[in-house]
């Protein structure tokens, strides 16, 4: 009789079974990379809490309710509540736990002699994913929990917050370990994955967030040896000379039909034009209720700022391709006698992101509409160029002024020599903007120097000479110039709040249910 | 020397003839059945001393034969109620000695009202057991709760039809049915275990009997028509009514100016243009006969019903066949079968009441303007609705996703499809031990069921388009499979009556199913809305499952009474379920029942005042296993897919997702039920009363855990809820001369309360108000599901009352102003924000109470049935708070608060919610009482005398006519007050009233 009533399930498998085999290992190791694109409906997405982090855009959105919770963050008083920093936070934790649960059962998987490479492979990119999700939330959260054990009944209780430096050394100690495990290319039918290039890309980039941040010179690494200035700058060199990377010729490439997988793209976040499986930041930076062969319709999030769009040297071409401009899209549309070609959003700047966003070439017929198939570039070629750039300055000059101008001359620009460290800051910020990069690259200035960049304390709208870009009845909609910045001063305004430190609060949810989590300072 | 003896047989008191009555001579198997006039001839033996005349529903006599030839006899009917025999847990008893809280409804009750669906018949008529039709739509399901709301989760009763389990009783042809039982208390229910915690329905159809064929139509047609509208404002009060918001709102600009509002082009009623009256219908034919060995029942019926909006989109049909046949095989065997086919077909349209009360009157139905339509309707992209070239009219009121009603309508395409088969066999076996049977029965329900949906690219309004068609189509079907067990033994020893049974139950169900879906028709239209027609590619999607689900169960009984004085009864059952882990696969589930029936004392035995009295206890436990499957195991499942390659290649992913519990168990019920059976002057009066406290145990629902650990929560059993209460049924009745009439009053108290939850949080949150702050919840000390916001103090009259309303020298609402909302500082921190929420009402009614009277003179018959709910508050929340700017309001909101002294019980109007008067769930703006009293049923009927029934070559004729939902008595504001169990009204399906024009024929 009892038998009788053991049925099994049809659409999972019991824990017991599985971790058995190559093909199960791949399917788990996929399980982890999956939540790299989850992005809970934009809440949690890296752009887009960079842009508004950052000084390069706003919340924007229909009304001023809208994105309330990208609000709280732009004014730098986020709540414990805030249900975005919730999302940010479990979906990483996901990934660990993901990561920690196929680590802990790997030894438990029979591969073939035919395939031991796969093997290897495996279990580099389970380690850097771990590695790779753990700096997201040290980043945004600092005093996070920190576990590499798989969960097991109630062994999560005895999990504990370890300090910043503990977190980076164990991340810094994933990747060393996972680099030599890792492929160094892919096959097209791979792509999406991630190579030992990647994992490079990445420790480059903690390392100088951390030394930077914490001013510290070399970076921990967890039972090993610290790395230094000088370690990076080689990992940086044999990214740059060895992965196979190279500059896009035409900058417009990278964000348009032709960028995904670019053959820039170093550390690549791929979307599907699918239900569920979207870069969903595109429709949310759209115009509102804009149609015409260059973007459709969207959400009106993330208006660019005018600082940002005025950072752009006279014929840069990164611009265009950064940013799409009211009045372009208005003269697209326009015949006689229209007015109000489309809304306002929150914080209209007269401008749109342009990079991510709705492009016309791009909208596809699935519902709901809002999966737009535009893969992220989340480290690109560019960005290690100027970050090694930024290592060498000053002891090997000559090497740093050419990777700088790789990237300077390519945006149509003229060369330059003698480069200081402000140079490649401003460099980097028009190369990078809307990528994901701009806010913790003020952060690892210092603390001291952050409010310096952030802050906003406007005196009148358009507080800019190329702004508003024309005054023609055309661009009214109302009384609203389309050209320039609308709504009301007090809602650009910005005041860092150095209490806490930069980063986010622990999740209240989370301190309701383990009273055990310390908040952070300034909450 | 044999001879013959013949007779008519009559019903007492002028009932007329008798057809079909058995006529028997004692000792012997020979017999005769009246014929159609009452009329039999029988040929009796020498030797024979007494005739038998039996007829069900009249008393049985025995007649001398003495030298007679002719024997005419006057049956009395059988008005003794408490010797009815009632259906309990796989035996009949009779109504006298049943020691639970069991409440029977007939056949003669279930075919008054027009019902789709059987179980809403016991609505009103049994204390205790609320049901209430989700919405109004016709083939809308239909909510049951006996005593109260048990669980967070899974509520409606079980089932039993003809011994077979099932889910819900729809497909089921409610003329087909003898009686319906309610085993309402624990202690009843616990003979079916771990499915017994919401009550259960045992059902049994009718079988043929022995006697004559008789044939018999039943049918009505009638009319129905929504019982009222919900008044909101015409255009001039629109208009106006928007100009002051946007004043109070310092828009700086008033949207209608002087021109507009005296020059109004529409004024469009949308209840108007979307009510309509309609259709409903029921035929059944019936033919059942039998002998004394062999018993037969068949049946076909109709039921058709068109929704009281968009009647053609809007409809249930209902066909089903029924043959119930039973045959004596020898002395000791007998088999039977009940076999029964139905298809229901059933469309909607979907929520459409939401829009017909906020759109805009101002907007046309069509637009039909030609100059506007070429200018507008023709360039938009994709095309507005429209009915052959003529477009529906389009807001431009930025109302976002509130459309054109009709343009819903004629956008919404689906069908759903149930096809049922249920057939069970059964075998019984007397083995020639007086008392001992064994009977055994293998069960099945084969259901197959499709649907289809469908939509059209349309240009809605500015805010909203879809831009792409759509098609989706699902299928699937189960498969139930039942073997069940009973031996049974009755031994009389003396005074002493002892009955014992024991059995077995296996359950098996699988459910397999397909999904598929596209868009982009290669064809547009209704007609080629197959997923084959859409564009192939990516957005062609498909799914397909399988469940399984089982159950074995061994159940026992003993019971004992002397001299049917004394009452004994205990009940055990022993339950496994493929649901749970091997730590709670199996649970036991046992009852004890006692009665002492005083008027069998000698100190009573002569009463003529007090004729019967019973006084019962029971106590019992029971399970609800239905709580979703393999929530015990550790499981990896399929991640969303990641993306490789070039081309978007989705690549399966693998991941423990949700954490597991091994200790998951089921829901328990723990019940005393103490209850009183009492009659008068010979039961003329009856009544029946009674008092329970209910505790259901292990609550399932999900334990948060924090987000650290990457996994959702686990289920798990954390709760307890009691439900107390108190049932009374009064029944008087009168059989006797041309004037016979029963009325039945029944009432019922139920209070609910949450005893404990063990999540950190120590509340379950569920569904809130849109846009808003408020929600239903779940707390300790709080009625299950109550309603959690804000609580109001009037409105603040002018700026110093404003200024006035402080804690500690800080004005508590800051951003309020004359007209607003003055909120209840619940916390008292002098602040107004999440913390002041609290309870405000909840959506259970307490009181339930109904009203049903029968009566006959001569051949016209009378029947009224009214129904009423009291004690409870609903959520009205149709508006959407996005659409401030642009929507109709209810006139409700006229009473408005506008100057200082105006009102005190309605903030202003302003487009600028700065206090939050809408946004803020509270007890002023949003709940209202649901409670009413209906007049659910008038039926005036007619009988034709015999005479003239018999020339048409009928038995009987009866015509009547009927009105449903007559009379409705509230003070809710919105389209209806019944409207299930929810505790948010956001628009939904009203009851028809009905006129029904019928007829009852017997040939």
């Amino acid at each position: 009789c009892s038998n009788f009533l053991e049925i099994k399930p049809t659409n999972s498998i019991s824990k017991d079974g599985f971790y058995k085999n190559a093909t199960e290992a791949h399917q788990s190791l996929m399980g982890i990379y999956e939540k790299m694109r989850d992005d809970a409906w934009g809440k949690a997405d890296f752009r887009a809490l960079d842009i508004v982090l950052s000084d390069d855009g706003y919340a924007g959105g229909g009304n001023t309710g809208d994105f309330w919770e990208f609000k709280e963050i732009k004014r730098f008083q986020t709540q414990t509540t805030n249900p975005a920093i919730y999302d940010l936070w479990r979906i990483n934790y996901a990934g660990i736990q993901r990561a920690n649960t196929f680590l802990a059962e790997y030894d438990n998987i029979n591969f073939t002699d035919t395939e031991a490479e796969k093997e290897k492979n495996y279990k580099g990119e389970a380690l850097f994913l771990r590695a790779h999700y753990y700096f997201t939330l040290v980043r945004f959260f600092e005093n996070i929990l920190l576990y590499t054990d798989q969960v097991d009944g109630e062994n999560w209780k005895t999990f504990q917050q370890a300090t910043p430096k503990e977190v980076y050394a164990q991340i810094a100690k994933d990747i060393l370990e996972a680099i030599p495990l890792m492929k160094e290319t892919l096959s097209d039918n791979e792509l999406g994955r991630l190579t030992k290039f990647a994992a490079e890309a990445e420790l480059v980039k903690i390392y100088m967030l951390y030394t930077g941040y914490y001013n510290e010179s070399v970076l921990p690494v967890k039972d090993g040896e610290a790395l230094t200035k000088a370690d990076i700058i080689k990992y940086a060199d044999h990214i740059i000379n060895e992965s196979g990377a190279v500059l896009a010729t035409n900058y417009a490439d990278l964000f348009n039909q032709n960028g995904d997988y670019n053959k820039e793209s170093l550390f690549e976040i791929p979307s599907g034009s699918l239900n569920d499986k979207g870069n969903i930041v595109c429709k949310m930076s759209g115009p509102r209720d804009y149609n015409s062969d260059i973007l459709s319709s969207g959400w009106g999030f993330g208006p660019p700022s005018i600082e940002l769009a005025d950072a752009f040297e006279k014929g840069d071409v990164r611009k265009m391709s950064t940013i799409s401009f009211a009045k372009d899209l208005i003269d697209q549309k326009f015949t006689e006698g229209q007015t109000g070609l489309y809304s306002i959003n929150d914080n209209f700047t007269g401008m749109h992101p342009f990079k991510y966003t709705t492009h016309t070439w791009n909208k596809v017929d699935v519902n709901p509409d809002y999966n737009y198939g535009q893969n992220y570039h989340y480290i690109r070629l560019a960005d290690i160029l100027l970050l090694a750039a930024e290592l060498n300055l000053g002891t090997d000059q000559g090497k740093a002024e050419n990777y700088f101008n790789q990237v300077r001359t390519r945006a149509g620009l003229a060369a330059k020599s003698g480069i200081t460290l402000t140079d490649i800051q401003t460099e980097r910020r028009v190369e990078l903007a809307y990528e994901g990069h701009r806010y913790f690259d003020i952060l690892r200035r210092g603390l001291s120097n952050v409010a310096n960049e952030i802050n906003v304390d406007k005196k009148q709208l358009n507080d800019s000479p190329n702004f508003p870009q024309s005054t023609d009845s055309k661009y009214l909609n109302g009384n609203l110039n389309m050209t320039g910045e609308t709504g009301n001063l007090t809602d650009y305004n910005v005041t860092f709040d150095v209490a806490k430190k930069g980063f986010f609060p622990i999740p209240q949810e989370e301190r309701d249910l383990f009273p055990a989590l310390k908040q952070n300072d300034g909450y | 020397q044999n001879r013959v003896i013949s007779g008519q047989v009559n019903a007492a008191d002028g009932g007329g003839s008798l057809p079909g009555v058995s006529v028997k001579i004692k000792g012997t198997t020979i017999g005769a059945i009246t014929d159609y006039e009452g009329n039999y001839k029988v040929e009796v033996p020498e030797d024979a001393t007494e005739l038998i005349f039996s007829f069900i529903g009249f008393t049985q006599q025995t007649i001398q034969i003495g030298t007679k030839s002719v024997i005419n006899v006057a049956l009395q009917e059988d008005v003794e109620q408490l010797d009815e025999v009632i259906v309990v847990g796989y035996q009949v008893q009779k109504k006298s000695v049943i020691t639970g809280a069991i409440a029977s409804v007939k056949s003669e009750d279930i075919t008054q009202t027009p019902v789709q669906n059987a179980a809403q018949s016991i609505q009103g008529r049994t204390p205790g057991v609320l049901v209430a039709a989700k919405s109004g739509s016709p083939g809308a399901d239909v909510d049951i709760r006996v005593r109260g709301t048990g669980s967070n989760g899974h509520n409606n009763p079980l089932f039993v039809v003809d011994g077979v389990q099932m889910d819900d009783i729809k497909y089921l042809n409610p003329s087909d049915i003898e009686s319906m039982e309610v085993l309402k208390d624990a202690s009843s229910a616990a003979i079916y275990g771990s499915r017994g915690a919401n009550g259960v329905i045992l059902v049994t159809t009718k079988q043929g009997k022995e006697g004559r064929t008789t044939v018999s139509y039943d049918g009505y047609y009638g009319i129905q028509e929504p019982w009222r509208k919900t008044p909101v404002m015409n255009a001039h009060e629109y208009m106006t009514f928007h100009n002051e918001g946007a004043k109070n709102g310092n828009t700086g600009q008033i949207p209608f100016d002087n021109d507009a509002l005296n020059n109004i082009k529409n004024d469009t009623d949308w209840q108007d243009e979307v009510f309509h009256s309609s259709p409903i219908q029921s035929h059944n034919v019936q033919v059942a006969g039998g002998t004394d060995k062999s018993s037969y029942l068949a049946s076909v019926s109709y039921f058709g019903q068109e929704g009281i909006v968009a009647p053609e989109k809007s409809k249930f049909d209902r066909y089903t066949v029924r043959l119930n046949t039973s045959q004596k095989l020898s002395e000791y065997f007998r088999m039977g079968v009940n076999m029964a086919f139905s298809r229901e077909e059933k469309s909607d349209v979907g929520g459409i009441f939401q829009d017909a009360l906020l759109h805009d009157p101002l907007t046309p139905v069509f637009e039909d303007d030609l100059s506007i339509v070429a200018s507008d309707y023709e360039t938009k992209i994709p095309k507005p609705a429209n009915l052959n070239g003529r477009y529906y009219g389009i807001s431009n009121r930025n109302l976002n996703e509130t459309y054109n009603p009709l343009a819903k309508i004629h956008n919404a395409n689906n069908e759903n499809v149930d096809n049922k088969f249920i057939a069970n066999a059964f075998l019984e076996i007397t083995p020639g031990i007086k008392g001992l049977k064994f009977k055994t029965d293998i069960a099945t329900t084969i259901k197959g069921w499709y649907n289809r949906s469908y939509g059209e690219p349309v240009y809605w309004n500015e805010q909203r388009q879809d831009h792409n068609s759509w098609i989706n189509q699902a299928s699937g079907n189960e498969t139930v499979l039942q073997w069940e067990n009973v031996l049974t033994y009755n031994k009389k020893l003396g005074n002493h009556n002892l009955d014992f049974l024991v059995g077995t139950t296996a359950r098996r169900s699988v459910n397999r199913g397909n999904s598929s879906s596209g868009t982009n028709m290669k064809i547009l239209g209704w007609d080629y809305a197959w997923v084959d027609n859409s564009a192939e590619g990516k957005t062609r999607n498909s799914g397909g499952y399988y469940g399984e689900h089982r159950l074995a169960s061994f159940f026992g009984k003993v019971g004992y009474n002397y001299k049917e004085k004394y009452l004994f009864s205990a009940t055990g059952r022993y339950d496994g379920s493929s649901n749970f882990g091997d730590n709670n696969k199996f649970s036991f589930f046992p009852s004890f029942q006692a009665g002492w029936i005083l008027t069998q004392e000698e100190f009573l035995k002569n009463s003529d005042v007090l004729t019967f009295l019973k006084l019962r206890g029971s106590w019992g436990r029971v399970g609800n296993e239905n709580i979703g499957a393999f929530g015990y195991m550790a499981k990896i499942e399929s991640t969303n897919p990641y993306i490789t390659g070039r081309g978007d290649v989705l690549t399966p992913g693998m991941a423990e997702q949700k954490m597991s519990n091994d200790n998951l168990k089921w829901e328990t019920a723990e019940e005393f039920d103490l209850g009183l059976d009492v009659g008068f002057l010979n039961d003329m009066f009856t009544a029946t009363f009674d008092l329970y406290s209910r505790q259901r145990k292990d609550l399932l629902s999900d334990l948060k855990i924090p987000g650290f650990i990457g996994l959702a929560s686990p289920s798990y059993n954390l709760g307890t809820v009691q439900n107390q209460g108190v049932e009374l049924a009064l029944t008087y009745s009168k059989r006797n001369g041309d004037f016979n009439f029963d009325i039945t009053a029944s009432g019922s108290y139920n209070d609910n309360k949450v005893l404990e939850l063990n999540n950190d949080d120590g509340y379950i949150n569920g569904e809130g108000l849109a846009g808003g702050k408020g929600n239903n919840r779940i707390e300790e000390g709080y009625a299950m599901h109550y309603i959690y916001g804000f609580k109001t103090n009037g409105i603040f009259q002018n700026q110093s009352e404003v200024d006035a309303y402080t804690k500690d020298g800080n004005v508590i609402q800051p951003n309020a102003q004359a007209g607003d909302i003055r909120y209840v500082d619940i916390n008292n921190d002098g602040k107004i924000d999440d913390e002041d929420r609290t309870y405000i009402g909840e959506p259970l009614h307490k009181w339930m109470y109904g009203l049903n009277v029968r009566m006959n003179y001569k051949n016209w018959d009378l029947a009224m049935f009214w129904q009423g709910q009291a004690g409870a508050n609903i959520v009205n929340s149709t508006l959407r708070m996005d659409n401030l700017e642009g929507q109709n309001y209810p006139k409700r909101w006229l009473n408005r608060w506008t100057e200082e002294g105006s009102t005190n019980d309605f903030p202003r109007f302003t487009y600028k919610d700065e206090n939050r008067n809408y946004n803020n769930l509270n007890d002023m703006v949003h709940v209202e009482s649901s409670d009413y009293l209906r007049l659910k049923n008038l039926q005036i009927g007619y009988t034709l005398p015999q005479k003239i029934s018999k020339k048409a070559g009928m038995s009987k004729t009866r015509i009547y006519v009927s009105g449903n939902n007559l009379l409705t008595f509230t003070n809710y504001s919105g389209l209806d007050p019944e409207v299930g169990t929810q505790t948010f009204d956001g628009g939904s399906y009203p009851q028809a009233r009905s006129y029904l024009l019928g007829l009852n024929v017997t040939f």
